[in-house]
């Protein structure tokens, strides 16, 4: 595979990869701001409204008709944080021109759509055209409705949002009801229009074959950017403050299952070592908690770890009864401490650090995991290979896992509970 | 060992495979991808949550067993007499999983290492039954779980009730996993019974895809499958009327916006009549609904639906064929309204042919996006096999299906009086027709 890294403009960057193995194309236009919570619910119908038309097509009817004839190409788009930036990503995937039926640039043409999308959207007398903002609107405020409809992921958030509260990570990145009903086209406009001017631009593109024409392209867009004033700062990792005292939170709802998250934090532990730890404890069906709180004491179905290298927190959430949920949450402690005190054996360890290093080696065969390697490197600032990363988890000790152990703090614990 | 090979190529899809017919019995489907770093193993047999009435060649009466038994089986198989297949896979650092559907059981590991050490292990632990009544006692409490879990899922209430309220007698409409009652009549004699009976090697397939090559395959095939005689299996279904049971049901449970399921029930097919159906079905419901459709247009900017609408991939096995759109909405019924519009037009005065290409289109860049994956590749050749088909058999189909036979197969084949619409609203909201 060939990459290759161009400036295209300040705080303009394209990074592309060519990987003859693809049989699609694919370009992530990724925006970078600092997160301010009051800014969400304008950025999140902004990101709505940067995939579902333009000028072009102005319709989200209209648009669709264009993706279909590029043989169904995708265009989505997505907001999201790591640590305390703010990533709002335009995505688009075309299958590569050489299966086009008639010898059709589908590459090119959706990169074109795609710059229509981010940088001429659908706008009358400096404001977002009425129609398209309303039905956004209608997208959001369900959005927001919906997010109880998932118990586990509602779940989960509430744990986090209680985890980090008063952090930019704790806020609910659809913004509240009523900033969303708030919002005006006009003003929607302007904030889209700052946000071109100071977002930092990383792109990221692989497809089979080299695109000479890609930077010409994108540059001559993109340079066409008014007042462009980049002002970023590259918070990444920003750890959660640790709490001296575990909070509980209990919310009763009408389930049949409850919801048990626990939630710790650490500090100065290495994204390898906690990448490890998570494998040992919860990360497959051989993991501690799978091992022991599933199969030994048939107390869930779930019970998983997932961490979050940005704002080192370590979830652990499951799926239980609301009679055995204190007897879960102590089962869990149990394996946490079973770490601790080194009550695992080497094979267990090796046995974890195999899936790891698993997927590392996979990681050049989808666009996907290209673009998403490309963008762990910028964001940790670690030009590290996935090669690198193999021998770094390769080199991760026995001792070095009990120490992180050690180092998790139990911070809060979400229980959804079920009613009788 | 003797086996019968083939080549199956692709020119459209610019790919092919080979398929074995192993003197064991079972069928074995592989795809060579060079350059590709990971691959993808799966081994299925057809034996899924509707095959509870069955006989075998010389047996008077059909056998009938509790609801739930192949998901409870297929959790079970994981674990032999000396130790469980996952801590197997953990020696290795495959990614193994399995899932159960209505008509089917597959056991399924990815990896970029060591894939030889982990397909001994997939076609060793699945050929190696080992149940006691204490490790099915204990599997229950966890599915039982598992039950409960899906029970609070509005998206798996509103489909489990458009199945209840469209067949009668049909299996499948009851839940995957079964019940916690159906689960409780489970015991190891009755595991052991349903092994022996769908996990023969005729009844199966393993489809492998990604970084491996066919001689490595086969070998390890030739030494760990065990030969065994075709024992004439047949399946009973109660009869089902072409009827639905009712229109409308609805369920309250905690979500923030009401969710619909709007289904069709269609004739059920077999084989390359079926394939021929579902894409014809397909891309006519894209056409009509999908998003550049007018309809959806229309439908959003009313505020009747959001970007949660979708047209569900047409829904079919053995005895059962569904078509069905679902999403979120304030008022569902006008929606449903809205889709017996559009299909009573568009049956009366057709529709738009070049829309009918442009969907074509998009099937056909799915098919192609697919062939890069892994996963996609083995999953699509399993499929074909327990459908009676050949790999890449659709990518000829698409390109055969004319407007006229999507027209045809509108007026002919949807019948929009066995419609069912299915509703989950929040608690306290008004109820619907």
């Amino acid at each position: 595979m060939k990459e290759t890294t161009q400036t295209l403009g300040e705080g303009i960057e394209l990074v592309s990869v060519c990987n003859p193995n693809a049989r699609s194309s694919s370009l992530n236009i990724m925006l970078l701001l600092p997160a301010v919570p009051e800014k969400y619910a304008v950025y999140d119908r902004i990101t709505g409204l940067l995939s579902t038309g333009c000028r072009k097509y102005p319709s989200l009817a209209a648009l669709a008709k264009k993706e279909d004839a590029l043989y169904g190409a995708s265009l989505s788009s997505s907001f999201g944080l790591a640590g305390d930036v703010l990533q709002i990503s335009l995505i688009g995937s075309v299958i590569a021109d050489r299966f086009a039926l008639e010898g059709e640039h589908l590459s090119e043409e959706l990169t074109e759509l795609m710059l229509d999308c981010l940088l001429d959207p659908n706008v009358r007398d400096g404001a977002f055209d009425e129609e398209a903002f309303r039905i956004q609107q209608r997208e959001q405020l369900a959005a927001i409705d919906a997010e109880i409809n998932d118990k586990r992921g509602y779940a989960i958030q509430k744990a986090r949002q209680a985890a980090c509260e008063g952090e930019p990570y704790a806020s609910p990145m659809h913004g509240t009801r009523a900033e969303a009903e708030a919002l005006t086209a006009s003003a929607a406009y302007e904030a889209y229009r700052e946000m071109l001017r100071r977002a930092v631009f990383r792109i990221y593109y692989v497809s089979p074959t080299e695109a000479p024409w890609l930077a010409g392209k994108l540059t001559g867009a993109l340079s066409a950017l008014e007042g462009r004033e980049p002002a970023f700062t590259r918070a990444f990792h920003t750890p959660s403050p640790i709490r001296e005292t575990c909070r509980e939170i209990t919310e009763p709802m009408p389930v049949t299952q409850s919801k048990l998250v626990m939630v710790f934090k650490y500090a100065d532990l290495p994204v390898e070592t906690v990448q490890l730890l998570h494998a040992l404890v919860g990360g497959s069906p051989s993991s501690l908690l799978f091992s022991n709180v599933r199969e030994k004491l048939h107390l869930c179905y779930y019970c998983v770890s997932h961490p979050v290298y940005s704002k080192d927190l370590f979830f652990v959430d499951s799926g239980v009864s609301a009679a055995n949920a204190q007897r879960t949450r102590e089962a869990i402690l149990e394996q946490i401490g079973a770490v601790c005190r080194g009550a695992f054996t080497d094979e267990m360890l090796e046995n974890a650090r195999r899936p790891v290093v698993d997927y590392l080696y996979s990681i050049g065969d989808t666009n996907y995991s290209i673009m998403q390697e490309l963008h762990d490197r910028y964001k940790w600032n670690d030009p590290a290979t996935p090669e690198e990363r193999i021998e770094r988890i390769r080199a991760v000790t026995r001792d070095e896992i009990i120490a992180a152990a050690k180092a998790l703090r139990l911070d809060t614990v979400y229980l959804m509970e079920e009613q009788a | 060992m003797n086996r019968n090979t083939e080549i199956i190529r692709s020119e459209t899809a610019d790919t092919q495979c080979l398929h074995v017919q192993h003197e064991s019995g079972l069928n074995i489907y592989i795809m060579e991808m060079p350059g590709y770093h990971s691959a993808f193993a799966m081994f299925g047999t057809k034996y899924g949550s509707i095959n509870t009435r069955f006989r075998l060649k010389g047996e008077e009466t059909y056998a009938e067993v509790p609801e739930g038994i192949a998901h409870f089986l297929e959790h079970k198989l994981f674990e032999n007499e000396d130790c469980d297949a996952f801590a197997q896979y953990a020696r290795t650092g495959a990614n193994a999983n399995a899932f159960t559907t209505f008509d089917k059981t597959v056991y399924l590991f990815g990896c970029s290492q060591n894939f030889a050490p982990s397909l001994e292990i997939l076609l060793q632990f699945v050929q190696s039954p080992y149940f006691t009544q204490e490790t099915v006692d204990k599997e229950q409490g966890i599915i039982a779980q598992e039950i409960r879990m899906n029970y609070d899922e509005a998206s798996w209430m509103v489909f489990f009730g458009l199945l209840r309220s469209m067949y009668h007698a049909h299996p499948v409409r009851i839940d995957i996993a079964g019940t916690e009652e159906s689960i409780r009549r489970i015991d190891a004699d009755l595991l052991y019974r349903c092994y022996h009976t769908f996990y023969n090697l005729h009844n199966m397939v393993l489809s492998v895809a990604g970084n491996v090559k066919a001689d490595e395959v086969l070998e390890i095939c030739d030494r760990l499958l065990r030969p065994c005689e075709d024992q004439g299996l047949e399946e009973l279904y109660a009869d089902e009327p072409d009827t639905v049971v009712r229109h409308y049901t609805e369920t309250t449970m905690p979500v923030g916006t009401p969710l619909f399921s709007l289904g069709f029930k269609l004739r059920p097919r077999k084989g390359r009549e079926l394939l021929r159906a579902e894409l014809t079905a397909a891309l006519l419901m894209e056409t009509l609904f999908g998003a550049s459709s007018g309809f959806y247009d229309d439908l959003v900017r009313k505020g009747l639906l959001n970007s949660e609408f979708e047209v569900d991939g047409p829904f079919s096995g053995d005895g059962y064929f569904m078509l069905s759109c679902s999403g979120e909405s304030a008022d569902p019924e006008t929606v449903r309204d809205r889709i017996f519009e559009v299909l009573e037009d568009a049956g009366r005065e057709g529709f738009d042919r070049e829309s009918f290409e442009r969907i074509r289109r998009v099937h056909y860049g799915s098919r192609v996006r697919s062939g890069a994956n892994m996963e996609a590749n083995a999953s699509a050749m399993l499929n074909a096999w327990m459908n009676g088909l050949k790999p890449f058999e659709d990518i000829e189909v698409l390109a055969e299906i004319t407007y006229e036979e999507a027209l045809r197969f509108l007026r002919e084949e949807i019948d929009t009086a066995q419609y069912v619409l299915s509703v989950v609203r929040p608690e306290g909201a008004e109820t619907g027709c």
